[in-house]
């Protein structure tokens, strides 16, 4: 009960002053407040079985609608959601262990359910819908990926479904900028250079990161590290989050073990998911789902058929091979923020930005929030299976 | 490219000097420099001045800049305010507390109205506009303030935390009873301000004073639910931090001294919270964290203006003689009236503390209260001013020379 009333006190503050002086709103105010409520909630919400990445979702889109928000102050916000986003990134790139995945087959089970899911969806798009071929296998590579900070606030302590989930998105990933540089034909003697840049970064972080080892002074530096992602990001026109993933991983290989010495970032970044998923969830105009064409559904339908089927052939197989669980597998069907991230790049500024919204709400409500909510009574099921055959055979 | 270069080169020096650091035992006075984490200050400046070349990240970082140096003023206040623990304070001796409550008072005063007959240089010749009676106050505030924790190196000695519960003069609720001046006085120095807040239109001191009483109340019970909710120190950590966040981001806006709301709660806090251990502990480790931010959001903000080092260097002396002088006849008459005998030395010792990373908050408090490109050379001076505190030796007390 204490939690609803922080919640509550909290809303009630900003809600009166937005209402109020909207002027004086400071951007900082929704930052603490997105850190605020769906944590608490999340918290108070922790024993009830809902996964803990559908209650910021929620949240956002309830204040999305709602009109809790300062669109001026709002906006003015995001360098506050991108220096989170750069923190979750940089901890998920460095929870990237190349050793879980060679030595338990994930690679393997990881590139068939990649495969699996975005030939069909890529195929059947191209095919039976008015969608370019870039467009067919960009959608496609984006069914491929999962939700790796879904796992991380779900299910923190199941290392091999996060080497899952990260490994298909890093794959995607990879697949998409392949697929980028083929079609906007970029000058490579502009990209060696950034890369180079980017190696000497990963060693200057490598090197830093290990001889910092007190409490406060690593938060600091880790800080200031995200920090730097965040305006390098900024200048280099990027996702903060995807460079911090790549930086992550590059710092995690040059460790040599998984994320060794940034793995005291780990208390900071789930909070901070909280904040990234809100934010984006908040961004988005629901309106576009009214406005929805017949296109548009059988995207919707083709896409979560394709992803469902794809991922479920690849779960299952790693199930078989690679020593997953169930529940590791349902951790890589949910999707948010690639999808937040990357949809608006299939459908760029020719479509409808509204209908590019909507097109984005409905997918990260089916395969962010209903899909995993439909799940969980299955887990639970099935966790309840386990638990009676373990007394049963310890009984035999 | 050089964009990103230059911060390479940077974290290349950070890394060079803190193994100089690990490798050689520092020196007294640059220990003293690096335990109050104003050697943060050169590395924001220099941030500052790379951010300043590129425009879209300097545009961004920009508009967060002022909530963000909001939010922790206010926890700076909060901080303060967890020294006015009431039982702990109980177990002190009422001398010494009116010994340096008298203290306090005394150099505040002297302060004061020293910074009133200096009005017009403050204004013409320092080019401070803000209302006179409120850049007074804080500067008498900011004088009584000392580094906390206290921390000392004598003359060829190492760096050291003197036990100040029981010593007579030992600064214990030094910051606390300067801050309770500020909180009393702000609403009757801050001039003619009218304050609207939705359908109320502040305009009596009263009125404005219940409000900052209200906000400040309001956040402290706030923090009490939260470490009454929450048994998971991060979490606690965090969400504290957020409320604090958003409390502090309202009070940035509309001009509400955040510093002040702060020291409020934090009072309400310590003296309600049934964890206060675990609370004075969570805090500490935050603030471990902010104070570099704060030093480097301040350096960052200090290298775009265009301060004269003159100005700067003729501030810097004016403040710190009149304060070491303030600090020293008031504990003088203090000791006095009180009827403590203190050496020679004491009063000396105590005269030169040094300024602390709250003394630096209430200059940059200025900032968000009022406008104008010269406060800056008013923050940039006490931070000097601070600096230059830390790195000088106190004379051995008498029992410790022998």
């Amino acid at each position: 009960m204490r939690r609803f009333l922080i919640c509550a006190i909290v809303c009630a503050v900003v809600w009166g002053a937005q209402y109020h002086f909207p002027d004086a709103i400071q951007p900082v105010v929704y930052a603490g407040l997105m850190l605020v409520v769906p944590m608490t909630l999340a918290n108070a919400l922790s024993g009830s079985g809902i996964p803990a990445h559908v209650i910021p979702l929620l949240l956002g889109f309830l204040a999305s609608g709602s009109g809790l928000r300062h669109a001026g102050a709002f906006i003015a916000a995001a360098p506050f959601a991108e220096l989170a986003q750069a923190w979750v990134g940089l901890y998920l790139g460095a929870c990237f262990s190349y050793h879980r995945i060679h030595s338990k087959n994930l690679g393997a089970a990881t590139l068939l359910s990649l495969g699996a899911t975005f030939a069909p969806a890529a195929l059947a798009l191209f095919l039976f819908l008015d969608v370019s071929a870039v467009q067919a296998i960009r959608l496609g590579l984006l069914a491929a990926m999962s939700g790796p900070m879904f796992t991380l606030m779900s299910q923190p302590d199941r290392r091999e479904a996060l080497s899952f989930s990260l490994l298909a998105t890093m794959l995607g990933l990879s697949c998409w900028f392949v697929v980028d540089l083929i079609v906007s034909t970029p000058d490579l003697y502009r990209v060696i250079p950034s890369l180079l840049m980017w190696v000497a970064g990963v060693e200057l972080i490598a090197r830093i990161t290990h001889t910092v080892r007190t409490g406060q002074g690593g938060q600091v530096l880790f800080g200031a590290i995200v920090a730097t992602l965040f305006v390098c990001a900024q200048a280099m026109h990027i996702s903060p989050l995807f460079l911090a993933l790549v930086t992550g991983a590059g710092v995690s290989a040059r460790s040599g073990r998984s994320g060794h010495s940034l793995r005291a970032m780990e208390p900071l970044a789930v909070p901070l998911s909280h904040v990234v998923l809100v934010y984006f969830a908040v961004s988005l105009d629901l309106s576009g789902l009214l406005g929805f064409s017949a296109l548009h559904w059988k995207i919707l339908v083709i896409y979560v058929a394709a992803m469902l089927l794809g991922k479920t052939v690849g779960g299952l197989t790693a199930v078989r091979y690679a020593g997953l669980f169930l529940r590791d597998w349902s951790q890589t069907l949910p999707q948010g923020v690639v999808v937040f991230i990357l949809l608006p790049e299939v459908f760029p500024s020719g479509s409808d930005q509204a209908i590019g919204d909507g097109l984005t709400a409905s997918v990260v409500l089916t395969c962010g929030i209903v899909i995993p909510l439909l799940m969980a009574p299955v887990l639970y099921v099935s966790d309840r299976m386990d638990r009676r055959r373990i007394p049963n055979n310890v009984g035999q | 490219m050089q964009f990103i270069a230059s911060f390479y080169v940077i974290y290349a020096i950070c890394l060079i000097c803190r193994n100089l650091f690990v490798r050689r035992k520092l020196a007294a006075p640059l220990d003293s420099l690096r335990t109050s984490h104003l050697h943060f200050v050169p590395i924001g400046l220099a941030v500052g001045f790379i951010l300043s070349m590129e425009n879209s990240p300097a545009a961004i970082v920009g508009d967060i800049k002022e909530g963000l140096l909001g939010v922790i003023l206010v926890w700076f206040g909060i901080v303060t305010g967890l020294r006015f623990d009431f039982r702990r304070l109980g177990r002190r001796a009422s001398r010494d507390h009116a010994l340096e409550g008298l203290q306090v008072l005394g150099t505040a005063a002297l302060v004061f109205f020293l910074a009133l007959l200096w009005r017009p240089v403050l204004r013409y010749q320092m080019g401070i506009a803000a209302e006179p009676a409120l850049v007074a106050l804080l500067l008498a505030t900011l004088a009584t303030t000392l580094r906390m924790p206290d921390r000392v190196f004598h003359v060829r000695s190492d760096l050291s935390t003197p036990g100040v519960e029981n010593a007579p003069a030992g600064p214990l609720i030094t910051n606390a009873a300067g801050m309770t001046l500020l909180t009393v006085l702000y609403p009757y120095c801050a001039g003619g301000t009218v304050l609207e807040l939705g359908p109320l239109t502040l305009v009596s001191i009263g009125s404005f004073w219940a409000l900052i009483a209200c906000v400040g109340v309001l956040l402290g019970l706030l923090l009490t639910l939260i470490f009454s909710t929450f048994q998971d120190d991060v979490l606690c950590a965090i969400v504290a931090t957020g409320t604090v966040a958003t409390v502090g981001g309202l009070c940035a806006g509309k001009a509400i001294p955040g510093i002040v709301v702060g020291f409020i709660s934090g009072v309400w806090f310590i003296n309600t919270t049934t964890r206060r251990r675990d609370a004075l502990e969570i805090l500490e480790k935050t603030t471990g964290i902010l104070q570099p931010v704060f030093f480097l959001v301040l350096g960052a903000l200090l290298v775009t203006q265009n301060l004269t080092v003159l100005r700067l260097t003729a501030f810097t002396l004016l403040f710190l003689v009149a304060r070491s002088l303030a600090r020293g006849i008031s504990l003088a008459v203090a000791a006095r009236v009180t009827r403590c005998p203190l050496s020679l030395t004491d009063i000396i010792g105590s005269a030169l503390r040094p300024l602390g990373t709250l003394s630096v908050a209430l200059a940059a408090q200025l900032l968000l209260l009022d406008s104008g490109p010269n406060l800056y050379a008013l923050i940039g001076a006490v931070m000097i001013a601070a600096a230059i505190g830390q790195v000088i030796p106190l004379p051995k007390p008498r029992d410790a020379a022998g």
